[in-house]
Parts: structure tokens; C-alpha cells; sequence
């Protein structure tokens, strides 16, 4: 390599590399403002020359989260959120792999028409179904239920149409080696098709998990008892109508965001990897 | 001995647990207050579990009328009074049950508040007495005296007392740095329309104009005059005295209590019990009466407040009442953090409210909120003041936000308001 | 050989079986309710007092109403560009993290998709700091321009606002996208462009974007629907203030519903928001048709 290339490459690189911190720190500053903040004191959130850092630190936020609102049970709201979004995942696993196993690798009437149908729910406003929705789920008694929470939450088209993608990718070798060893469809989806899937499985994972961890309207509707609630709900909880405690609503809104940065972090890799495999490549 | 364990079986196995839903809101402030009325009320009755639900403010109707209209389990709820005429159309309260309270009538009940403090919080209807008065406020405005000092003003003498001042006052207060302003002189909420709609409501009783009933509110549309100066005196604090920079901040209790401003008008005597989370200190705190018109009503700021009710699905309306009752004999406990509740006697015959418990807690109750308790300005009590407010806030924000004249912003509102009510 | 008593569309009917659960949930738990919504949108309603029949009064008052014309103008318009802006930014922060002169290319994706695992309420407060008039980036553009516009107040200045808020929350979720579809491409396409003298620009444009033609569709159709349907952003920082300038129709259906009460010309809206993905969508699938 010439030396003005080599030199040449490395300042591209170094460009390159600062930009890419510089956008990185931009991205994640919201979220470390947010921390800093849990840590200040009520009057130092909002003040005004706006600081960054502390002024006073205030670890005690974190213990009030937990031990100074009667009325908030903050480890029963965790509780409640890891239940219902682990139960919704899992749901929604099985469904979008079941139906995009069976949309992509079965030619049966309607295949197509029921396909679109399923597709068609993502465009209908969340919003919009909320009161029929939950008018419905009453008269089943599931108001205030986790099933309640965990059923309308764990379907997610978007995991269908992921699911089919992949398996259509899939070669069919493997599933008509083990059809002519005379084995049942369903033996072959959960034994071969279903373990190749992992991957593209996690992607939906952690697609669906911060959907279902984040939110707000349904449970607020559904869920009336207090030891049922979930954590959006315990964080909103904060918003007084005359007083807000910031450093507790901040120091809440960490502590619920940490599952999913975790699960991300720790993920990331079969992330990146699970989406190459639905297919989408081109 | 035997028969204690007996009674003692019975206790868990035999007597039926009967169970209270009661719908409020949460303020971290009140919330123990609540559960200690709770725990009383339990005690009382070993058979009775009361479930308060806490719902942020913002969410609180929403969520109640949701479960009223799929027929849940709710027993009773909280309300204020601008939110009780819709809920009253649908025929959603019981009438008082005055066995509950001990009493023989309705009238020995409603004898214990305040005189028309159940009008007043939205607990009566039609002459009919429905709910238990909660809460009893009246907005008055807040300047903060250390920065009048700052300025040069006198906290004695220079207090606004006149719109006019008033614009005078905050425009001297008005901090800027290198061009930005870093303290209003005034500000109120540019997110949440209800609070611009509350001033503006005084102003406009104030000129004159009747904003508290449909029949008034309608009348006044056809005085675009009244209406346009009553519209001009508040805008003008952003677009002519500027001394109002909505983009500063959006919060005004926040503000105020973080010095982002020095005066704001939205604060009843519990902002004392909030003042101790902010950086501003209650020594430079001094509330004071709404300014006047010199030609106009002498009306101060809106009074409101809340009710408790019991739900026509409720299937023990009597135990009901009675624990409304209890949660509304603590005046004392709620004084002290700043709530002012107008009961004068409790059920057992008690004083309620001791004044001089109100008075250390509530400082300036005598000088300033009591004489303006008097003469309070009224929001409009309709099934329709939420698409009302929103049109009188959009009023506000066209020319605030947009720059529109206020005489077009005027022309909008009076079409706007005309055809909800057609 | 096949097993004895396998036929050919026995076995294509057990797809039925597989998609089953799915289709009895969804029709149950979304279908239904969306159906109802519908039939709502022919009554008037608050919940609390009785149903009352209206026909298609909600319709007609709808496509009158200056809010809704207001409302509809302003989701096209924030959808659009928030699609563009974010799918501009994700290919080009993908390129970027996937250059061979990258460092630390997963630390830095993780942190570039951390906004899409952080809920909205939590980062709320910040962004309302940070675009105040002494707020980060007010401060930082008076610095750069000598001037900032009043984001959250000024009415041409808060759709804005918005639409960088949508693109920071979903520019790492399309990235990752786009990541996986370079990482397809084989390296050797790249080698040969570059015996042949091929330059950056020409790897880019005859190698590149010619080979991610159908993730740029996924990524483009996806991000169309979710920020044709975002709520949360503008129900936190602005709740469609300014003067409505940023009250998308998501939160318009969600207002006329829960503010207003009125859940029968919410209904109408749903329809009219369903009506117009679904026209969306079937526009999408001519051009990709006409495209193979």
C-alpha cells in the first residue's frame, strides 16, 4: 500500500470513528441525562442555570422509590411486568412461528386472503379499539386479569410476517427428508424447522418485549387493583396533580428500563444476526 | 374463653368480607392521609375491606367513567365539580343516605359543611344533595418578594393590585441573559389549557360577562367588545408586555416554585404543602389577591373543588356513604399539608376544622384566601365544558402561539362555542 | 416414498392447523374490536349515558371538521418526514458502523438503539429541557444560526421537534435492518468493483443499493405504518399543542375518545386512519408488483 493511501486511510478513519462516538454519545445522552437526574434533588431537576451533574447527590431516591409511597408497591409492579411481558412474548413466539410456519410452507385455500387479514390489523390505531376492546374482555370476566393483559398484548403481526419470511427462506430438504421418514408435520415443525428458527426468534423477542414492557393505555384501562399493576403505570402514578417528585419518577423510569437495555446488551449480537436471517437480505 | 375462639371462627370463616372500591387521585402528599382513614374505617368494621384505587389526576375520570360504562366494581369515586355534570347526566350518584352519617335528614348532613360549599364543589345538583364535600379551593395569585426586593420593588406597597400594574410589575421582574429570558415576569401552563382558562375565566367574570352557566356563556358571545379586551388583558402578557416567554418553560407551579417566574395565578392553599419540594423559600413566598379591573366586578380567582360519590352500582351504598364520611373527618390532618376542607363539625358531633391549625398551615389564610373564598369567580359547570374549554383555549393559544389578531381569535371562539352548544 | 395414506392436500391442510390459534386470537382480540369500533362510529357515545343511533352523521361532520382536515394534513406530513429522515440516517449510520475502519461497531449499535428499547414517558421530561428556549439544543443552534425557533411553542417550529424526537427513538431499530442486509452482500461483489477502479460512490450506487432493493422496501412500507400510528411522542411532550400543530391523528382519535368523549366520531376516525393504510397498502403492492 502506497504511504499517502495508508495516510489517507487512517484519517478516514479517524473522521470516521469520531463522528460515529459523537453520534453515539448524542444518542444515548437523553438516557444519561435521565440517570444523572434519578440522582439530583427535587429543585435541582428543573432548575434553571440547567445542570448536567448533581449539585447535591441524592442516592436516597432510589430507597424512596422503594420504601417511601405506601400506596406504590414498586417490587410487586416489577413482578407484575416481568409476568405479563414474559407471558405475551412466549405467546407471541408460539403464534408467529405456528402461523408463519404454516402461511409460508403450506399451499391451502385462502393462504393468501387469510395472510392479508392478519397483516391488515397493523393498521388499525391501538387507540381506536381500546374501549371495545376492553367492553369485550369484561364480558368474559378478564378485566383486571393478567390473561387479560397478556392475550391482546401477545399478538403482534408484525412477528407473523417476520416468521413467514423466514421460513419461506428455509430449504425444504430437511422437512422432506423427515416427511418420507414418515414423521408428523408437527413433530417436524418442533423438532426441525422451530430449533433452526432461534435465532430469528430472538430478534422478535426483543422486538416485542419493549412494546409489551412499555405500555401504558392498555393496562391503565384494564387493570383497576392496585398489586396488579404494571410499571408504566407505577411510573405515572408520580404525576401528581399538584406535585411532581422527579428524582423518584426518574429514579423509577431507570430502574424499568434496565431489564430491557440488559436483554438488548446481552443480545445484540443474535439481534443483528436474527434479522439477516428473516430473510430480508434481498 | 371457647366462645371468644367461636366468635373467632366465625370472624374468618363465617362472616362474609364485603368489599369497598373507591376511585381517587394520588398526591404523595395525601395519600397516607387517605390509607389512615382507611385503616380507622377498617377498624370500625372487621367485616369491611376498603380498596382505594389511586389514579393519577389526569387519568382519574377517564378511568372511572370506563369502569361505569362496563358495569365494574366501583363503589365510589372522587370528582370535581367541573367533571360531575356529565356524570350526573348519566344518572351515575346515589342521593345522600343520611342514616350513614348518623343524621335523620339531609339537611342535618349538609348543616356540617361549610353553607354552600356543597354547591360550590359540585356535590349538589338541582337542590339535591349528592356527594361529600372534599376539598374546598380558590386560586389567588403568588409573587415571590426576593426578587421583588431584587428589582427594587417594595413587597409592602408595590403588590399589583390593577391588570394594569400588574402588567407594569411583571415586566420589572422580567430577567433576561444575553437575550434570553431566564425568569418570566408571569407565566402559566403553555401544555395544559385549563389553567389559561381559568384566569381567563376571572378576567372575563370580572368585565362582566357571565362564564359560569351555559345560558351566560352564550349570552356573552354577543359582546365580541367585552370579549376581545378580557382576551387582550391576558395575551398581551406575552405578545405586547412580553413580559410571558412560553418557551422558557411549561410548568407555572413548577416554575414558580423553581423561581423560573416570580408571579403566577394558579395556586390554592395547598401550594404551601408543595412549596417545601422546590428551591424557593416559603419566607419569599407571598400570595395576593387576583388584580381587578379598575371598572370592573370585584371577583377574585376561581374557586372549585372536589366531591366524593357513591356509584349507583354500588351494592352497599350505606357502608358506602359511612366510609365516605370517615374519609372526610380529617380537615385537620389535610390543613396541615395545606388542603383546605370547609367541614365545620364531623359526624360524632366534634369540631372539625381548627382554625388555628388551618391558620399556622396556612399562612395568609385570614389576610388573603378566606376574604377571596368570598367572592370567587366560577368555571362553567355544563356537559359540554370540555369542548368549551377547549375552544376558549384555543382562543389563548392562536394568538399566543400563532400570532392571529385577537380580534379574529375572538370571531373563531364565538363560532366555536355557538355551534357546540347548537 | 411417502408413507401409506399421506395425500397431497392432506398434508397442505394441516396449514390450517398451524395458522388456527393465530387466526382465532387475532380475529377474537383485534378484529372484533375493530369491527365494533366501526359499528360505534354510527352512534353517539360517552360511556355513561345511552348509545344513540346517528348514521353517518360522524362522516359527515368528519371530513368538514378543520380539526380532522388539520389533523390528516399534519400526520402525512410528520409521517413523511420522519420516514425519510430516519431511513436516510439509518443507511447512512449502517454504511458507516460497517466500514472496515469502524471500531467498537457493536458498542456503538447499542447505543444508537438504545432509544428503541427506552420508553417515551421516561425520556419525556428530557427532550421538553432539552428544546426549551435554554434548553441543549435551543442553546446549541442559537450558537450555530444565532437564532433558535421556540420548538415547543412556535407552531411552524413543534412538527419539527416531533419529527426529530420519532427519529432519534427509531433510527437504530432500521440500522439494524440495514446492517443485516450489507452483511449480506458478498464481499467479493465489493473486490471486483474495485479491481475495476470502482471508487466509494460507484461501490455505493451499483453494488449497494441496487442489492438492498428489498430491505429498502421492508424498512420504507414498516416505517410508513408505525409512524403513521405514533401516539406516544405527542401525547407526552406536547399533547398535540401547540395550537394543534402537532396533534397527529392517533392522538386526534384518542382526544375525540377519552377527552371528549365523543367515542362515536373517534370510531369514524379509525375508520378513516384504517381506510387510508389499507389504500396505502394496496398501492404498495401494485408498485412492488409492477416493479418484478
Amino acid at each position: 500500500m502506497k504511504k499517502s493511501y495508508r495516510r489517507r486511510r487512517i484519517i478516514r478513519g479517524i473522521a470516521l470513528n469520531m463522528t460515529a462516538v459523537i453520534i453515539g454519545l448524542a444518542f444515548s445522552f437523553p438516557f444519561l441525562w435521565m440517570i444523572l437526574s434519578s440522582l439530583k434533588l427535587n429543585k435541582d431537576v428543573l432548575a434553571y442555570p440547567v445542570n448536567f451533574l448533581p449539585p447535591t447527590w441524592n442516592w436516597q431516591s432510589y430507597v424512596n422509590v422503594f420504601t417511601a409511597f405506601p400506596s406504590f408497591n414498586f417490587p410487586r409492579f416489577i413482578l407484575n411486568s416481568v409476568f405479563v411481558t414474559v407471558c405475551a412474548i412466549l405467546l407471541c413466539l408460539f403464534l408467529s412461528a405456528t402461523a408463519g410456519y404454516g402461511f409460508s410452507k403450506y399451499r391451502f385455500r385462502g393462504n393468501a386472503l387469510l395472510f392479508t387479514i392478519v397483516l391488515s390489523t397493523v393498521m388499525i390505531s391501538f387507540e381506536a379499539i381500546v374501549v371495545p376492546l376492553f367492553i369485550f374482555v369484561r364480558s368474559l370476566g378478564m378485566q383486571n386479569s393478567y390473561w387479560g393483559l397478556i392475550i391482546p398484548e401477545g399478538l403482534s403481526a408484525f412477528g407473523v410476517f417476520m416468521m413467514r419470511q423466514f421460513f419461506y427462506a428455509l430449504p425444504n430438504d430437511y422437512l422432506e427428508s423427515a416427511r418420507m421418514d414418515g414423521a408428523n408435520e408437527y413433530l417436524i415443525f418442533a423438532r426441525i424447522a422451530l430449533p433452526m428458527a432461534r435465532t430469528a426468534l430472538l430478534a422478535l423477542v426483543i422486538f416485542h418485549a419493549q412494546y409489551v414492557w412499555n405500555m401504558l393505555l392498555w393496562p391503565m384501562i384494564l387493570i383497576s387493583s392496585p398489586d396488579m399493576r404494571v410499571l408504566p403505570q407505577g411510573i405515572a402514578l408520580f404525576k401528581g396533580g399538584y406535585n411532581t417528585p422527579y428524582p423518584e419518577q426518574l429514579a423509577a423510569c431507570v430502574i424499568s428500563c434496565l431489564p430491557l437495555v440488559l436483554l438488548y446488551l446481552f443480545f445484540s449480537k443474535y439481534f443483528i444476526k436474527g434479522v439477516a436471517m428473516t430473510g430480508i437480505k434481498g | 374463653m371457647i366462645t371468644s375462639l367461636i366468635f373467632a371462627c366465625a370472624m374468618v370463616w363465617g362472616v362474609p368480607k364485603i368489599t369497598l372500591i373507591h376511585y381517587h387521585w394520588t398526591e404523595t402528599t395525601y395519600d397516607p392521609i387517605i390509607q389512615k382513614a382507611v385503616k380507622a374505617f377498617e377498624a370500625k368494621h372487621p367485616n369491611v375491606e376498603v380498596k382505594v384505587i389511586f389514579l393519577p389526576d389526569a387519568d382519574r375520570a377517564n378511568v372511572i367513567r370506563t369502569v361505569l360504562a362496563s358495569k365494574g366494581d366501583i363503589d365510589s369515586f372522587a370528582l370535581s365539580n367541573g367533571e360531575a355534570p356529565e356524570f350526573y347526566e348519566g344518572g351515575q350518584m346515589l342521593p345522600i343516605i343520611p342514616a350513614s352519617f348518623g343524621k335523620k335528614s339531609v339537611d342535618d348532613v349538609v348543616k356540617m359543611w361549610n353553607p354552600g360549599s356543597f354547591e360550590t364543589v359540585g356535590a349538589a345538583r338541582d337542590g339535591a344533595y349528592y356527594g361529600v364535600p372534599f376539598e374546598l379551593s380558590n386560586f389567588v395569585a403568588w409573587i415571590n418578594t426576593a426578587d421583588m426586593k431584587e428589582v427594587g420593588l417594595d413587597p409592602k406597597r408595590d403588590i399589583p393590585k390593577t391588570w394594569e400594574d400588574f402588567a407594569a410589575v411583571a415586566g420589572k421582574l422580567v430577567k433576561k441573559q444575553g437575550g434570553v429570558t431566564v425568569r418570566n415576569g408571569f407565566m402559566n401552563n403553555s401544555k395544559a389549557g385549563v389553567f389559561n382558562v381559568i384566569v381567563l375565566d376571572t378576567i372575563m367574570e370580572q368585565l362582566g360577562l357571565d362564564w359560569s352557566t351555559e345560558k351566560g356563556l352564550l349570552a356573552s358571545m354577543d359582546k365580541p367588545d367585552v370579549l376581545a379586551r378580557g382576551l387582550r388583558t391576558y395575551t398581551d402578557l406575552v405578545t405586547k408586555s412580553k413580559v410571558w416567554e412560553p418557551a422558557f418553560a411549561d410548568n407555572d407551579r413548577e416554575g414558580f416554585g423553581n423561581n423560573k417566574t416570580a408571579t403566577f395565578m394558579t395556586g390554592g392553599t395547598w401550594y404551601w404543602g408543595v412549596l417545601d419540594t422546590y428551591s424557593v423559600k416559603r419566607a419569599d413566598v407571598q400570595p395576593f389577591a387576583f388584580p381587578r379591573f379598575k371598572d370592573g366586578k370585584d371577583l377574585g380567582g376561581v374557586g372549585y373543588g372536589f366531591a366524593l360519590f357513591v356509584s349507583k352500582l354500588s351494592k352497599h351504598p350505606d357502608l358506602a356513604f359511612e366510609f365516605l364520611d370517615t374519609l372526610a373527618s380529617y380537615p385537620n390532618d389535610f390543613a396541615a399539608k395545606g388542603l383546605y376542607q370547609p367541614r365545620e363539625k364531623l359526624s360524632t358531633g366534634s369540631m372539625a376544622i381548627d382554625a388555628a391549625v388551618a391558620r399556622k398551615s396556612i399562612p395568609y389564610y385570614d389576610e388573603v384566601f378566606k376574604p377571596e373564598l368570598g367572592k370567587t369567580s366560577r368555571m362553567l359547570s355544563s356537559t359540554k365544558s370540555t369542548p368549551v374549554m377547549d375552544a376558549q383555549w384555543d382562543a389563548i393559544s392562536r394568538v399566543i402561539f400563532e400570532g392571529v389578531s385577537v380580534d379574529d381569535s375572538v370571531a373563531k371562539m364565538r363560532s366555536e362555542i355557538k355551534a357546540i352548544f347548537q | 416414498m411417502r408413507a401409506s395414506g399421506y395425500s397431497v392436500t392432506a398434508l397442505q391442510r394441516h396449514g390450517y392447523v398451524f395458522v388456527a390459534p393465530t387466526l382465532i386470537l387475532f380475529s377474537v382480540f383485534l378484529i372484533y374490536p375493530m369491527l365494533s369500533a366501526f359499528d360505534l362510529s354510527l352512534f353517539d357515545w360517552n360511556l355513561i349515558s345511552a348509545k344513540r343511533f346517528v348514521g353517518l352523521k360522524n362522516f359527515r361532520l368528519m371530513l368538514q371538521d378543520p380539526m380532522v382536515v388539520n389533523s390528516y394534513v399534519r400526520t402525512l406530513s410528520f409521517c413523511a418526514l420522519t420516514v425519510i429522515a430516519t431511513n436516510v440516517l439509518a443507511f447512512v449510520f449502517a454504511l458507516m458502523l460497517q466500514s472496515n475502519l469502524a471500531k467498537a461497531k457493536n458498542f456503538l449499535q447499542s447505543l444508537i438503539f438504545l432509544p428503541v428499547v427506552l420508553s417515551l414517558v421516561a425520556v419525556g421530561v428530557v427532550w421538553e429541557l432539552m428544546f426549551q428556549s435554554t434548553g441543549l439544543i435551543s442553546m446549541a443552534v442559537r450558537s450555530i444560526f444565532g437564532f433558535s425557533p421556540a420548538w415547543l411553542t412556535d407552531t411552524r417550529a413543534a412538527p419539527y421537534a416531533m419529527v426529530i424526537i420519532a427519529t432519534w427513538k427509531s433510527v437504530g431499530f432500521y440500522m439494524i435492518m440495514y446492517i443485516a442486509g450489507l452483511l449480506d452482500i458478498p464481499e467479493t461483489y465489493y473486490e471486483a468493483a474495485r479491481i475495476d477502479g470502482a471508487g466509494f460512490w460507484r461501490q455505493l450506487t451499483r453494488i449497494t443499493v441496487p442489492s438492498l432493493r428489498n430491505t429498502f422496501v421492508l424498512t420504507i412500507v414498516s416505517s410508513i405504518i408505525f409512524s403513521f400510528g405514533q401516539f406516544a411522542i405527542q401525547y407526552v411532550i406536547t399533547k398535540g399543542g401547540p395550537s394543534h400543530s402537532t396533534e397527529i391523528l392517533a392522538l386526534l382519535i384518542y382526544r375525540q375518545g377519552f377527552e371528549l368523549y365523543k367515542f362515536g366520531y373517534s370510531s369514524a376516525l379509525s375508520v378513516l386512519f384504517f381506510m387510508t393504510l389499507l389504500v396505502f397498502s394496496v398501492i404498495q403492492l401494485k408498485l412492488m408488483r409492477a416493479g418484478e
